[in-house]
């Protein structure tokens, strides 16, 4: 059954929640927020949408496999891991660049690599659940 | 030099890495290109060869290691040079050899990249200064045999033979690193240049048989010595050029190099000549006679391998000079005959479809290149003058005769063990290469012009080293007397010659030989005998009782892991709970300070008893309820009571994520159960009043534990850190987001990590449906 209104807000409600999601991750190292709320925020807009779309519709929207985003989450993790090692410093240390006032580094770098990563787990999860139980297909 | 053989060295492995890359390339040519790094490396150790001076070695550093005590560091030395250019010359050989052999086989990527890789780690083996990189080249020889004995894995046989190899080798291997290990502690150095120089003898420590059992474990493994012996045979399932190679100059006589190793820290005890002495002439003896009963040619080359595996180790038993020069030489002598043979069958067998002994004849005629490499080392093989065969043999005569308490024993054996490879030789000379009498003509699939020059190089290169020695043995000397020095600690005069002078060993000799001609004329009875004596000795076939003892383990680890691993969720948890709970509350029971802490609870405030009264409630209305809707809603009302608490305690961060994640639990929880069947009880009054006091003790275990832990004071709280550096080194107010992505970050990293496998863990649970799909199975 389709319900135009229902969809609509829907729709509108997933790119707010990313939008947040986005605020929070990087605004997260001064105040409440960081990667993994904002991952757990973004892909709650993502299950919302699946309840109503189902999952194939997810996927369309996310344009890609969430298996692959999970991946690339560790990926952008691990290379905050090993990038102060290129630089002759232990592992994780964290690397900053001050640009005018703002402080930019490493760990935003593995934040984001959390985020990603967060967002794929839960996608993936309620996707396959939403394709097991032919959720809206 | 040195260093540019060990670059060499390198250079071999990067090779075997990159054989993937480089076969589209060469093609047909991979082979005799490959074969150029291990010549070069060959090149470069015959110029160390002449040049290195007496009573040296080098060692050369890398300056790369795993460890402090684990460093690539590699000598060059008289032992590691005459095994380092057996490997590399035999294995160049049989590189060019098998570029024509393996041409029409599949997967050439695959033998190249082992075989190549084989080498290396064989090279790394002898070269070796640091016990424990010594063991890494000797686990790695396993490794890449065992993917050359399996090569043909389409079949029954080559896949037993290599798993069968790999088992015991790696066993062998596992005792080496443990004595490699007590070893290294004893002395305090895992270099066996520290070991040589500091004169490190372990003879009268207390752990010396240890150490000594565990070496003799893995040399008797890797050297196919009695009772491991069985697994050599199986060995030669392996295409020709491998057995060519792993008989002739590495894998087995690995076992034979480590001995020779650690002979100036191990060597010389009553136990050392006993046990070594002992097994190898067992192993000596019934390898010559085992082969005696053989109709297939590399099988009958198999087990002369084992015999002379058997010899040496009992040279090194001995442990006198002579008995060392003689064990050195004969691993040439052996190494030279062996892998030429091995070629030869090979040859053969490509161009006539058979190695049945009975079924071949008249080759000499056919054949003739062929078959005087092959009867060249067939002379060298039964010790004939003028080839080094001879000069080895009565070397390992001399050496029995002089040691008077022994040669009781050794005489006899070694005397009827030669006697039968003598046989064996005038035996395969005949029937192959002579006799015609009685036998279809055999035809050859091209003439002999027609092979390529690289398949016949190497048994007749082979050949002609061999006699080019056998003539002129003072080549060796100086080399010889460099690494007597390193195995004996001691200097010693070598004088090779052809003829020694008419004495007790060349009646020795000259009667061996006759007694040889003599079986040889009595073949068929004789034959028939051996075969009789093997066809009651395979009732006690060792391969075969292995297999059964692996079958038999692997059903008794079967049972017992699927009695623990019953596949049932709920005892799982509830082994696991109550274990956790007896460990823990035992543990907090005998702490000192008493087990229920009383002291410094702050009070509560009303707000949080109303909370707590709520959460509480949802507990336990969860669990009275006889919705499974209304039960999961009242367990969210858990999670939010608890992310509220964080808020009033001002862990923001916390309860935000509690709110999100009890949130998406909920909604995904709400999804599923709609699909569930009705809710029931299923469980016995007894099983749920067992699993509430499983419940109720996990929890107040929890409660203890906590509580406790508020307690513990250390030095300076860690939190304190925390909380002065987040601004200034993690340029963050947020400290919790500074702790989980900056001070803490390793752990995250773990944490994500195992997110990640726990979705993998989620789509092949639910999506095991796809596998039928997908797979045929």
């Amino acid at each position: 059954m389709k319900n135009l209104i229902l969809e609509k807000i829907v729709t509108l409600f997933l790119y707010i929640m990313v939008g947040f999601a986005f605020f929070l991750l990087f605004r997260g190292h001064n105040r409440p927020g960081g990667g993994f709320i904002a991952g757990i925020i973004a892909s709650a807009g993502f299950l919302l949408y699946g309840i109503v779309f189902g999952s194939e519709k997810v996927l369309e929207k996310l344009r890609t496999n969430p298996r692959y985003i999970i991946g690339s989450g560790l990926l952008i993790s691990f290379i905050a891991t090993i990038l102060p090692m290129m630089f002759g410093n232990p592992p994780l240390t964290g690397m900053w660049f001050d640009v005018a006032g703002l402080y930019l580094g490493s760990p935003l770098l593995f934040d984001i690599g959390v985020f990603v990563l967060v967002f794929g787990v839960i996608v993936s999860i309620f996707t396959n659940i939403m394709d097991v139980l032919k959720w809206n297909s | 030099m040195e260093q540019l053989a060990i670059v060499l060295i390198g250079l071999i492995f990067l090779m075997g890495l990159m054989v993937p890359l480089l076969r589209p390339l060469f093609k047909n040519y991979t082979g005799r290109i490959l074969a150029l790094v291990p010549f070069a490396l060959f090149g470069a150790l015959t110029i160390l060869f002449f040049t290195l001076p007496d009573q040296t070695s080098r060692i050369i550093e890398t300056g790369f290691g795993f460890l402090p005590e684990m460093q690539f560091t590699f000598r060059i030395d008289g032992v590691s040079l005459i095994f380092g250019m057996m490997v590399s010359g035999i294995g160049g050989l049989v590189l060019g050899y098998s570029s024509f052999y393996m041409a029409k086989y599949a997967g050439r990527t695959k033998f190249y990249f082992f075989l190549v890789l084989f080498m290396g780690a064989m090279l790394g083996l002898v070269f070796a200064d640091n016990l424990l990189a010594l063991f890494i080249f000797w686990e790695l020889t396993s490794i890449t045999s065992f993917f050359l004995i399996g090569f043909d894995h389409d079949k029954e046989k080559p896949r037993q033979a290599s798993l069968q190899a790999l088992l015991l080798t790696a066993f062998g291997g596992l005792c080496l690193l443990f004595a490699v290990i007590l070893i290294g502690n004893l002395a305090g150095t895992y270099s066996l240049s520290e070991l040589y120089d500091k004169g490190f003898r372990f003879g009268a420590h207390s752990d010396y048989h240890l150490v000594f059992l565990l070496v003799s474990v893995a040399v008797a493994t890797k050297s196919a010595q009695f009772p491991f012996h069985f697994w050599l045979p199986g060995a030669m399932n392996a295409p020709t050029p491998i057995s060519a190679y792993l008989h002739s100059a590495t894998m087995v006589n690995a076992g034979i190099f480590l001995l020779l190793r650690l002979n100036p820290v191990l060597g010389g005890t009553i136990l050392w000549k006993s046990a070594l002495i002992l097994a190898g002439g067992i192993t000596m003896f019934i390898g010559a006679f085992f082969a005696l009963g053989q109709k297939d040619l590399k099988r009958i080359l198999a087990f002369t391998t084992i015999s002379a595996l058997g010899t040496m180790v009992m040279l090194i038993g001995m442990n006198t000079s002579a008995s060392i020069k003689a064990a050195l030489i004969f691993f040439i002598v052996h190494g030279l005959y062996k892998g030429g043979l091995f070629m030869v069958a090979g040859i053969i067998d490509k161009n006539t479809g058979t190695r049945d002994i009975d079924k071949l004849g008249g080759l000499l005629k056919t054949m003739p290149i062929t078959s005087i490499a092959g009867i060249l080392a067939l002379l060298s093989m039964s010790g004939l003058p003028p080839m080094l065969g001879f000069i080895g043999k009565e070397l390992i005569y001399d050496a029995k005769v002089q040691i008077p308490e022994l040669s009781w024993l050794v005489i006899p054996l070694g005397v009827a063990a030669n006697m039968m490879m003598v046989a064996i030789s005038v035996l395969v000379f005949y029937e192959i290469f002579l006799s015609r009498r009685n036998k279809k003509p055999i035809a050859l699939k091209q003439p002999e012009k027609r092979l390529p020059g690289n398949f016949l190089a190497g048994p007749v290169a082979l050949a002609l080293v061999g006699l080019g020695l056998g003539m002129a043995p003072g080549w060796l000397e100086d080399t010889m007397a460099n690494a007597m020095y390193f195995i004996q600690s001691e200097v010693v005069d070598i004088d090779l010659a052809l003829w020694h002078g008419f004495n007790q060993v060349l009646l020795l000799s000259i009667f061996t030989v006759a007694m040889g001609v003599l079986i040889f004329v009595f073949r068929r009875p004789i034959g028939k005998l051996v075969r009789i004596i093997i066809g009651w000795t395979d009732q006690y076939h060792l391969p075969d009782h292995f297999n059964k003892l692996i079958k038999n383990y692997l059903s008794f680890a079967g049972k017992h892991t699927n009695r623990i691993q019953h596949g049932y969720h709920r005892y799982y948890l509830m082994t696991f709970f109550a274990a956790t709970f007896v460990l823990v509350i035992y543990q907090l029971f005998s702490a000192d300070d008493g087990w229920f802490p009383v002291k410094q609870v702050s009070p509560l405030q009303i707000h949080v008893i109303v909370v707590l009264l709520v959460a509480m409630m949802g507990v336990i209305f969860a669990i009275f309820t006889k919705s499974r809707i209304s039960a999961i809603i009242s367990l969210g009302v858990l999670g939010y009571g608890i992310s509220v608490l964080y808020m009033l305690y001002g862990a923001v961060d916390l309860a935000i994520t509690q709110f999100l994640a009890e949130t998406v639990i909920m909604v995904i929880f709400v999804m599923v159960i709609y699909h569930l069947p009705d809710f029931a009880v299923l469980s016995s009054k007894k099983s749920r009043v067992r699993d509430a006091l499983i419940a109720a003790g996990v929890g107040v275990m929890i409660t203890l534990i906590v509580l406790k832990a508020r307690f513990i004071n250390l030095e300076t709280p860690v939190s304190e850190f925390f909380a002065e550096n987040s601004f200034l080194e993690g340029h963050g107010r947020n400290i919790v987001n500074v702790i989980l992505v900056d001070f803490r970050a390793l752990d995250t990293l773990g944490e994500i990590t195992v997110l990640g496998l726990a979705a993998a863990g989620v789509f092949s649970l639910l999506r095991f449906d796809l596998k039928d799909k997908n797979t045929k199975k």
